[in-house]
């Protein structure tokens, strides 16, 4: 955001001073009044709880989001994001458990809660055979919208998503990146306070998925709630206030991104792949671990794979590689990095978040 | 309610903008009526006559009679007579299979009949043939029968004209006024009885309209078409009702629920596009009915009338069928099975004065039976609005239950997360 001062003769000093005080005030991030202004938890799940029969999909899920930041929901196929996010969006009566939208509970007033909540599924529910302008007008005309404001607020959305131009076209002639844009514009058309985005991103071109994070971003200016579900890590990693990691029904960590960063450990996380015995390695592992500053920690270990998150600098790491080798370990491929999200994930879950 | 137009008005332009189903569903009863209408309504004259070799033993009167028969009016052009010399010639004819039956008059034929005494006369059927040997015997069975009747009513008179005729002589004045005033007497006394006949027969196929030839497929097509048409609507209901399963596919329907309106409303609005797709497809049949083949009815409020109920009761059966399946397969394949037996039991296809009478008995219990009556009664009978009322009544009750199980087989579904 930039503004334009004018400094006057009489007293540039004085008025630059008073001007500079409104700038670090008007400078904040509009996120941050909006913070201060909304309710705090616009997302609230409590002790949620749901099965398939004898499967127990969520087991006793709690998350909140406050208005104006983002909520990662990260797990693999099958962890209970979308069982979480079909409960939340009132889908699904869950078995126990509590869900509030914008402060109003889910299970005692369904309608009101959801004049609060805008849902971007992970398919792209659209009508094939009706215009984008008609798609967004039809599901704004379901949150009460109506007349002029509904056509207006139609143009808004479709110019912010990039389909004005075709906004009088059939979906159905729509690229990938197109549909999901739609999609994404349909889930924002009521202006929603609360935003459950599932994977927005999945299977489109990278023009697209910047123009959708673009949008994420915006939304979330304005200081909706948003909870994010996705299998891009690194979207996970540049657009989450806090990331929830899911597996089995059940959250496994939760922090922000930096927390979890920090729960595999400082340094660098090596990867090694070989053939490990898991006695040898780990006794190669100890004696490798007396030469590095921070000390060394074993954060997967597999017959043909290991993590390893090594403390100190990168000359940490090439001093434990250096001790690993020597130590007769035998090794095929190397790679190291920052801890990420995906470490932090291997770490929890023992697999990737593909697999 | 809000939600429930909105919903409709946006089904009706899926509809409208994809009408390739609907389509398919209006011309199939009109394709069919036509094609059953062309297939049995086809002039007579094109099958080939049947033919029939003849040995007369007898050259009597009432033998001559017989042979007459089948060279005039019905007769010529139903036969085509072979006369053989003698039984020899005329089975040698029956197995080189160049006749369908050989009809024996045998010898003092005439002498019997007109003596009142019991005679006989000899079919021999060709059993290499189908059907034309059956006919052959059908017809020898009516000249029997008519001969014999004939001859009872009015035997005394004929006796004298065999005499007459066989004297040689021209008859005179007198002879020919006595047998006349004979006949008269004879006439007059079975005439209570004889004329008019109890029971008439008429046979407009053989009117034919001098204008246009081709009326009677038009007419059996006409007679198919109410049928034909409410198996149609229903499978058009049945394919309107599956959007259901492919919003659930397409995620539109989860998008609405989640949205701040009664589910309900939804169910309620995609039945009524159904429902108003039935009727406008309805409208459409009967406007080609009036201007293709000139149906029209007495009662155009019961049309109406009939045509609400018929496509609410078309409606709810689908719905229900859709609310109860799990799939976008399932449903169409339930649904089109239980039509087609709908359509057998209820007279759809089949007049149901041709169905054995056990079938018939059940036919009561088809929606089918009810829609398909209606609208044959209001097209044949000139049934009134009135006379239709057991129709309607029925109709509206099972168009209300079906719905009702419907949204709430949809609701339990909805809340289930399915």
């Amino acid at each position: 955001m930039t503004y334009h001062y004018t400094i006057t003769q009489r007293n540039p000093t004085a008025v630059f001073t008073v001007l500079r005080a409104a700038d670090l005030v008007l400078s904040r991030p509009w996120t941050a009044l909006a913070r201060k202004e909304a309710p705090t938890e616009m997302i609230q799940v409590e002790a949620l709880r749901k099965s398939y029969g004898s499967t127990r999909a969520v087991d006793g899920i709690s998350f909140h989001v406050p208005a104006g930041t983002i909520y990662g929901l990260l797990g693999p196929n099958g962890a209970g994001k979308t069982t979480t996010i079909s409960c939340i969006s009132g889908l699904l009566k869950p078995d126990a458990g509590r869900l509030s939208i914008d402060g109003i509970d889910l299970g005692s007033d369904p309608i009101r809660a959801r004049r609060s909540l805008g849902v971007v599924p992970q398919e792209t529910a659209i009508y094939d055979t009706l215009t984008a302008a008609e798609n967004v007008a039809y599901f704004a005309s379901l949150y009460g919208m109506a007349g002029a404001s509904r056509r207006a607020r139609v143009a808004e959305v479709l110019e912010r998503v990039g389909l004005e131009p075709g906004s009088k076209q059939q979906s159905r002639k729509f690229s990938g990146g197109m549909k999901r844009r739609l999609n994404l514009a349909i889930g924002l058309v009521s202006r929603p306070r609360a935003l459950l985005l599932d994977e927005p991103t999945v299977g489109i071109d990278p023009q697209a998925r910047i123009n959708i994070l673009e949008v994420v971003r915006e939304t979330l200016r304005q200081g909706t709630a948003i909870l994010y579900t996705t299998h891009y890590l690194e979207e996970a990693e540049s657009l989450c206030d806090r990331v929830g990691i899911v597996d089995h029904g059940r959250i496994l960590a939760e922090g922000t991104v930096d927390e979890l960063r920090r729960s595999v450990g400082e340094g660098t996380v090596v990867t090694l792949r070989g053939r490990f015995d898991a006695d040898a390695f780990r006794a190669a592992i100890a004696g490798a671990s007396r030469g590095a500053d921070a000390g060394v920690r074993i954060v997967t270990l597999e017959n043909d794979a290991a993590m390893v998150a090594v403390g100190g600098g990168r000359g940490a790491a090439s001093e434990f590689l250096s001790g690993i080798v020597r130590a007769g370990v035998d090794i095929a491929e190397i790679s190291m990095q920052e801890p990420s999200l995906q470490s932090v994930f291997i770490k929890l879950t023992g697999r990737e978040l593909r697999d | 309610m809000k939600t429930f137009w909105m919903v409709l008005g946006k089904d009706l332009l899926r509809k409208v903008r994809s009408p390739l189903a609907p389509a398919i569903y209006l011309v199939f009863p009109v394709f069919f009526a036509l094609l059953i209408g062309l297939t049995f309504g086809s002039s007579g004259d094109k099958i080939a006559p049947v033919k029939i070799a003849l040995v007369d033993e007898d050259g009597g009167l009432a033998a001559r009679f017989l042979k007459s028969s089948f060279g005039q009016s019905e007769g010529a052009k139903r036969f085509e007579v072979t006369e053989a010399a003698n039984m020899e010639e005329g089975t040698r004819l029956v197995e080189d299979d160049k006749v369908s039956a050989l009809l024996r008059i045998p010898a003092g034929f005439s002498d019997s009949l007109f003596a009142a005494r019991s005679t006989h006369l000899d079919v021999v059927k060709n059993p290499a043939q189908g059907i034309y040997p059956q006919i052959a015997e059908e017809f020898v069975k009516v000249l029997a029968l008519g001969s014999g009747a004939a001859v009872r009513v009015l035997g005394g008179p004929l006796q004298e004209i065999r005499r007459s005729a066989r004297s040689n002589q021209q008859p005179t004045d007198a002879f020919i006024s006595n047998v006349s005033t004979a006949i008269n007497h004879r006439m007059r006394g079975v005439g209570r009885y004889a004329f008019p006949p109890a029971i008439r027969v008429e046979d407009a196929a053989h009117k034919p309209d001098e204008k246009s030839n081709d009326s009677t497929p038009f007419k059996i097509a006409l007679f198919v078409l109410p049928g034909m048409a409410v198996f149609s609507i229903l499978m058009l209901a049945l394919g309107g009702m599956v959007d259901f399963q492919r919003e659930v596919a397409r995620g539109t329907l989860a998008r609405q629920l989640v949205a701040p309106v009664p589910a309900w409303n939804v169910v309620l609005g995609k039945m009524a596009a159904t429902w108003m797709v039935a009727i406008i497809c309805i409208v459409i049949l009967a406007i080609v009915a009036v201007v293709w083949a000139g149906a029209g009815v007495a009662s155009a409020p019961g049309f109406a009338t009939l045509s609400l109920t018929f496509a609410l009761a078309a409606t709810g059966f689908a719905a229900v069928i859709q609310s109860a399946s799990r799939s976008e397969r399932t449903g169409p394949v339930v649904g089109s099975i239980l039509v087609m037996i709908m359509s057998m039991l209820g007279g759809s296809w089949i007049p149901l004065e041709a169905l054995p009478k056990f079938v018939r008995h059940l036919s009561p219990y088809t929606l089918t039976y009810w829609a398909g009556d209606g609208y044959r009664r209001l097209m044949f009978d000139n049934a009134t609005m009135a006379q239709l009322l057991p129709n309607l009544g029925i109709l509206v009750a099972i168009g209300v239950v079906l719905s009702a199980v419907a949204i709430v087989l949809f609701k339990r579904r909805f809340e289930a997360g399915a």
